[in-house]
């Protein structure tokens, strides 16, 4: 114990510049994050515009700070002053590691207590999950530690960290580019799987590199991981796990009844613009029918299949997201993509489209009826909200965990102010939100309160886009709010009779 | 007498390339070891595997009777390792360097450490970054002799340093030296020779020898021989005998197997009657470059 104190007694003196300028950053951020909360509040002036790069720049300088401290007794090269001296490493490592719990985690969990009295939640009642926060930070902080463990000092490890962030991307493109590819729930199972892949790897490596400074080792562990954990996601059968995760089901198994709505396409307006993508975005429309009154359905994806007399054959493959359908909606769109030359190519023919839908099947539970507040107002089980009475969205914020909600709300065209009578009202549309709660639950980050929306949206084509934009959420209507579940996963096929592209695309 | 470091086979290879190659030397407790050879001989690869800074790629190394892979943590207790190559905490004050450094020895000698300030003229109020490399390295000195180690390694310890400065290491070092084993290794044969009581020379990463210097110095001599009438160099001359020269009635050559009855019997026996026979002694410099001439083991 003697020498970890020895070694952070020497780090302290030594990096004291880096922990204030960390500390100050992080009192700025306190100051900052409540404006956040509160829409409307705002910003007074330029430099307070300035301060919503805090959070960035805290988390820069606590990596700057980790970079630091590791390299002080650099694990990299032979010519370390600290090699040759009676430096035990399982001495050194928890010398660091205590380091950063004092000048990253306490000051950090002190803005955090800060912060929730600030957002008047409870803290004991968050205690357990706001250290939660802490271990998914040092997941974060593991990454810098990997990178300190294995550079020479804070250029390399800038050069290393741009590349590793180059090919990350470069990565999430390729996979991006696989049909497929970002349609869950096999991506988050995979996701958490390679998150936990490289968290033992980094550990391993942190402890490889205390242990016996095999540096060109480490690195290449890093690497082969990397590659593995890219060609795993490259070689996944994506087509077949969605076939078996989204079965097809007899009609009377569906949650919804889907066909294609033959409705004539709005006129297109004058002065529409290009669209400015190599990607032809097309908008199919979808007659709904037969939800039971208290479910809702998530297009997760959507496949297109072509098949012309000419003999021009295509396939999108799984295209992720899609439309949320409600019980009381009869009409829905979705969209998917498509090359512009083929687009150009096939644009006037008539042809009938094959589409199959990944449907995820969602029930409401624990649900509650709340009377919408003015101004700030308190739901149970989810937080503090914020209605402002013109917006089609009600911001709130919760404590730690966000959580997820399946909302629907009478929605008002034109103001509040007047009296219901005088309004015209949306009539028997409701508006509704879904919003499904992050996995896993608590999530690294800085803040323990969360600030979220929820983003109302009426039925489609129940309202005219006029009125779409005057929508606004009143003080006093009730709002049904439940906590969404997914009760199944299921594939709907159908084909829409002869249509012609042209006239389905997405104007921008 | 113990051995505090012994080697076996060892050897270092990088790629195709040997830096070592099948080392076996041993230096005995109390030695002052110069461990010299030409630059890229491979003395810092052997160190950096003594102390553990590398792996060897074959063969074995000891140090203090342990394994050199085992030379860590507290066992540096016992050792002082000084390079040239060294990177110290630049950003450290002199005085909290020293302070630093002591935490980590129960046996430093606080007396120990003033004197070695004192003798060797360190600016305890000034940062490492700003001292002069001679500084440097008196600073990197005084930190690893100041607990009292059993052996001391030093690495090129000299190298650009000027008369002054260099005079006051040694000087620093000597007055130590009876409770230590030094380790010291050097590309100029003259700054070491003064001092060492065993040498090892490497060249081309191969120990050439590896022995006392008075035995050493005992087996060399230059020799001159002056015939009685010029003649042919007869081709069958002893082992022995390096750099061989003639001139008329002059022959020169460098007994590397000195012993005066034995090697005036040999002269007898290759060149018959003599006029006169000359022995003299060499300096280390001139019998490694005999043996870096002949470029063979002896």
């Amino acid at each position: 114990m003697n020498q970890i104190l020895h070694i952070l007694r020497k780090d302290m003196r030594r990096h004291w510049p880096e922990i204030v300028a960390s500390a100050l950053l992080l009192a700025a951020f306190v100051w900052r994050e409540p404006r956040e909360w509160r829409v409307g509040e705002g910003f007074p002036n330029a430099s307070e515009f300035l301060l919503q790069y805090v959070g960035p720049l805290l988390v820069i300088s606590w990596a700057l700070l980790i970079l630091r401290v590791i390299h002080d007794e650099s694990l990299v090269g032979d010519g370390q002053f600290w090699v040759t001296r009676p430096y035990e490493w399982k001495k050194l490592l928890p010398a660091k590691v205590l380091f950063l719990v004092i000048f990253v985690n306490v000051p950090l969990f002190i803005a955090q207590v800060i912060l929730l009295k600030e957002a008047d939640f409870g803290i004991l009642s968050n205690l357990l999950n706001v250290t939660r926060i802490h271990l998914a930070d040092w997941s974060f902080l593991t990454i810098a530690i990997v990178l300190a463990a294995i550079t020479r000092g804070l250029g390399q490890a800038g050069l290393v960290g741009i590349g590793a962030t180059v090919a990350a991307i470069g990565a999430s493109v390729l996979i991006s580019q696989i049909p497929g590819s970002s349609i869950g729930p096999v991506i988050p199972v995979w996701g958490a799987m390679a998150g936990w892949l490289y968290l033992a790897v980094g550990l391993f490596v942190i402890l490889w590199q205390y242990a016996r400074r095999k540096t060109w080792q480490s690195r290449l562990l890093l690497l082969a991981t990397a590659g593995l954990a890219l060609l795993v996601q490259v070689l996944t059968p994506y087509n077949k796990l969605i076939g078996e995760e989204y079965p097809l089901k007899d009609e009377s198994q569906q949650p919804v009844r889907v066909g294609f709505a033959v409705t004539q396409r709005p006129p297109r307006k004058e002065g529409t613009r290009d669209w400015p993508l190599p990607e032809w975005p097309i908008r199919v429309p979808l007659r709904l029918s037969g939800m039971a009154s208290d479910r809702a359905v998530s297009v997760k994806g959507i496949r297109v299949a072509i098949d012309t007399p000419s003999g021009i054959r295509w396939n999108s493959g799984w295209q992720a997201g899609g439309p949320e359908l409600w019980p009381d909606e009869n009409l829905s769109y979705v969209n998917f993509q498509m090359k512009r030359e083929l687009y150009d190519k096939l644009k006037t023919i008539p042809l009938k489209l094959r589409m199959t839908l990944a449907l995820a099947e969602v029930m409401g539970t624990n649900a509650q009826e709340i009377l919408i507040g003015d101004g700030e107002f308190a739901i149970p089980n989810v937080g503090t909200c914020w209605n402002r009475s013109s917006v089609p969205w009600i911001q709130c914020r919760a404590a730690v965990r966000r959580p997820g909600a399946m909302a629907s709300v009478a929605g008002t065209t034109g103001s509040c102010s007047r009296a219901p009578s005088e309004g015209s009202s949306v009539g028997a549309t409701t508006l509704h939100a879904l919003l499904w709660a992050p996995e896993p639950d608590v999530n690294a980050g800085i803040s323990p309160v969360q600030a979220f929306a929820l983003n109302f949206s009426p039925s489609s084509g129940l309202v005219s886009p006029e009125d779409q934009r005057k929508i606004v959420i009143c003080p006093g209507v009730p709002m049904r709010l439940a906590k969404p579940k997914i009760v199944g996963y299921s594939r709907i096929e159908f084909e829409t009779p002869e249509i012609r592209l042209e006239e389905y695309r997405v104007d921008f | 007498m113990t051995e505090v470091i012994k080697t076996a086979r060892l050897t270092k290879r990088y790629g195709r390339i040997e830096a070592v190659r099948d080392l076996n030397f041993t230096v005995p407790e109390g030695a002052i070891y110069a461990f010299v050879g030409p630059n890229g001989a491979g003395k810092t690869t052997t160190i950096k595997i003594l102390m553990n800074i590398f792996q060897a790629s074959g063969g074995t190394a000891e140090v203090l009777g342990m394994r050199s892979t085992k030379v860590a943590g507290k066992v540096f207790q016992a050792i002082g390792y000084v390079s040239e190559n060294q990177q110290m905490p630049e950003w450290m004050m002199t005085g909290a360097l020293l302070q630093y450094v002591r935490g980590f020895y129960p046996k430093w000698d606080a007396q120990l450490e003033s004197e070695l300030v004192k003798q060797l003229n360190l600016p305890l109020e000034r940062k490492v970054r700003q001292l002069s490399r001679g500084m440097k390295m008196k600073l990197a000195l005084a930190s690893s002799m100041a607990y009292h180690p059993r052996l001391i390694v030093l690495d090129e310890p000299f190298g650009g340093l000027d008369p002054l400065v260099r005079d006051e290491l040694i000087e620093a070092l000597l007055e130590r030296a009876t409770e230590a084993t030094i380790f010291i290794s050097s590309h100029d044969l003259a700054e070491i020779e003064s001092f060492a009581s065993h040498v090892g020379y490497m060249s081309q990463g191969r120990l050439q020898f590896s022995e006392e210097m008075g035995s050493l110095a005992a087996r060399f001599r230059e020799v001159e021989v002056t015939l009685e009438a010029p003649r042919s160099m007869p081709a069958e001359m002893p082992n022995s005998w390096l750099q061989i020269e003639s001139a008329g009635v002059v022959v020169r050559f460098v007994e590397s197997e000195f012993d005066e009855r034995r090697t005036r019997e040999h002269i007898r026996r290759v060149f018959g009657e003599t006029r006169e026979v000359d022995f003299r002694s060499m300096t280390l410099r001139k019998i490694f470059l005999a043996m870096a001439r002949k470029g063979a083991e002896v």
